[in-house]
């Protein structure tokens, strides 16, 4: 059963006033019932993509979406604009897929051939430095026009200084309700 | 909104009950379920989408990001990631969920519900109309390196 929000906001001051060491508690918005303020719409959110239109050197146009490698983990690769998603699960046919690293990360094409983001492990509980997350970026390499690859200069983590190489596009599925 | 990691800002919440609240671990809603990672004031998550015929994920994985804040919500951005590129009209959006409090018998569990949801490019998005995602439990025990 869900309690009411009436009911959520009164315990919570409750347990603010019984003195619980409690960060909301010291605001004045603590009801969780309020209404959001549509200006709390993140700073690069769906609407904020900008276009972007990166080329190599021969001309053809850069689209990081589709499936990269990189540090033994297959790198689900979504670009929209300059935003950048993507979802990165290690490959180790000895576990379960949901026991395996998860790596999630979001960034920002720049016009300098720059991907700026940051990662997040999901699963795992700690990595080889012991950081769950971190601040990255990636230089878009065209040494290759056929093989073009991010790299990283970051000191820890799963991107320490590593390569990604391009595998090709998502694979196409059944359409969701199709035959 | 935080514009990196090191961003994160500490953040407390606590129950009615006065525990404290983490949201990482495991969350189902309508879509399929969610691993989330709470850092301070950033919570990221995976969602796999969850149907009858395939594994977990096998055609939309969906990937979130956003920022508690002390009102008792989460704002932030999610992406389709498609393993499958055909499908393009749900790919990305904006979203805000309200942490809700509840309790099944004895046990008090942990909602998300959105409350605001936005899909710029047409679909209604894996959060849009009131979507519900309900603790479930701690993630998946996984080997360290």
């Amino acid at each position: 059963m869900v309690v009411t929000s009436t009911v959520r906001a009164r315990s919570i001051i409750t347990a603010c006033v019984a003195g619980f060491t409690l960060v909301a508690c010291t605001t004045s918005t603590a009801s969780p019932s309020e209404s959001v303020p549509e200006s709390t719409a993140p700073t690069m959110g769906g609407a904020e993509c900008s276009p972007i239109d990166l080329r190599t050197q021969d001309g053809n146009r850069i689209d990081l979406t589709g499936i990269w490698r990189s540090f033994g983990a297959t790198h689900y690769v979504r670009q929209d604009g300059n935003c950048v998603w993507w979802v990165a699960i290690e490959d180790d046919p000895d576990l379960e897929q949901v026991s395996q690293l998860v790596v999630v990360f979001r960034g920002e094409l720049s016009s300098d051939f720059t991907l700026s983001g940051e990662w997040m492990s999901v699963m795992r509980p700690a990595l080889i430095s012991g950081s769950l997350h971190g601040p990255i970026t990636f230089e878009i390499g065209l040494e290759d026009p056929e093989a073009v690859v991010l790299r990283s200069t970051a000191p820890f983590g799963p991107y320490e200084r590593v390569t990604m190489n391009f595998i090709g596009p998502l694979p196409r599925g059944i359409e969701p309700g199709g035959s | 909104m935080a514009d990196s990691a090191d961003d994160c800002e500490p953040i407390e919440y606590v129950t009615p009950a006065g525990e404290r609240v983490d949201l990482t671990g495991t969350w189902r809603g309508s879509f399929g379920v969610h691993y989330i990672r709470q850092d301070g004031s950033c919570v990221w998550w995976v969602g796999l989408e969850e149907n009858e015929s395939e594994e977990l994920g096998a055609r939309i994985m969906v990937v979130f990001r956003g920022e508690l804040g002390a009102d008792f919500t989460i704002t932030g951005e999610w992406m389709s990631v498609n393993r499958s590129s055909f499908i393009s009209d749900r790919r990305h959006g904006s979203v805000t969920f309200r942490i809700d409090f509840g309790s099944a018998g004895d046990t008090e569990t942990i909602m998300l519900r959105s409350t605001l949801a936005d899909a710029p490019q047409g679909g209604l998005g894996p959060y849009a109309g009131g979507v519900t995602l309900v603790y479930e439990g701690p993630l998946p025990q996984v080997p360290l390196y």
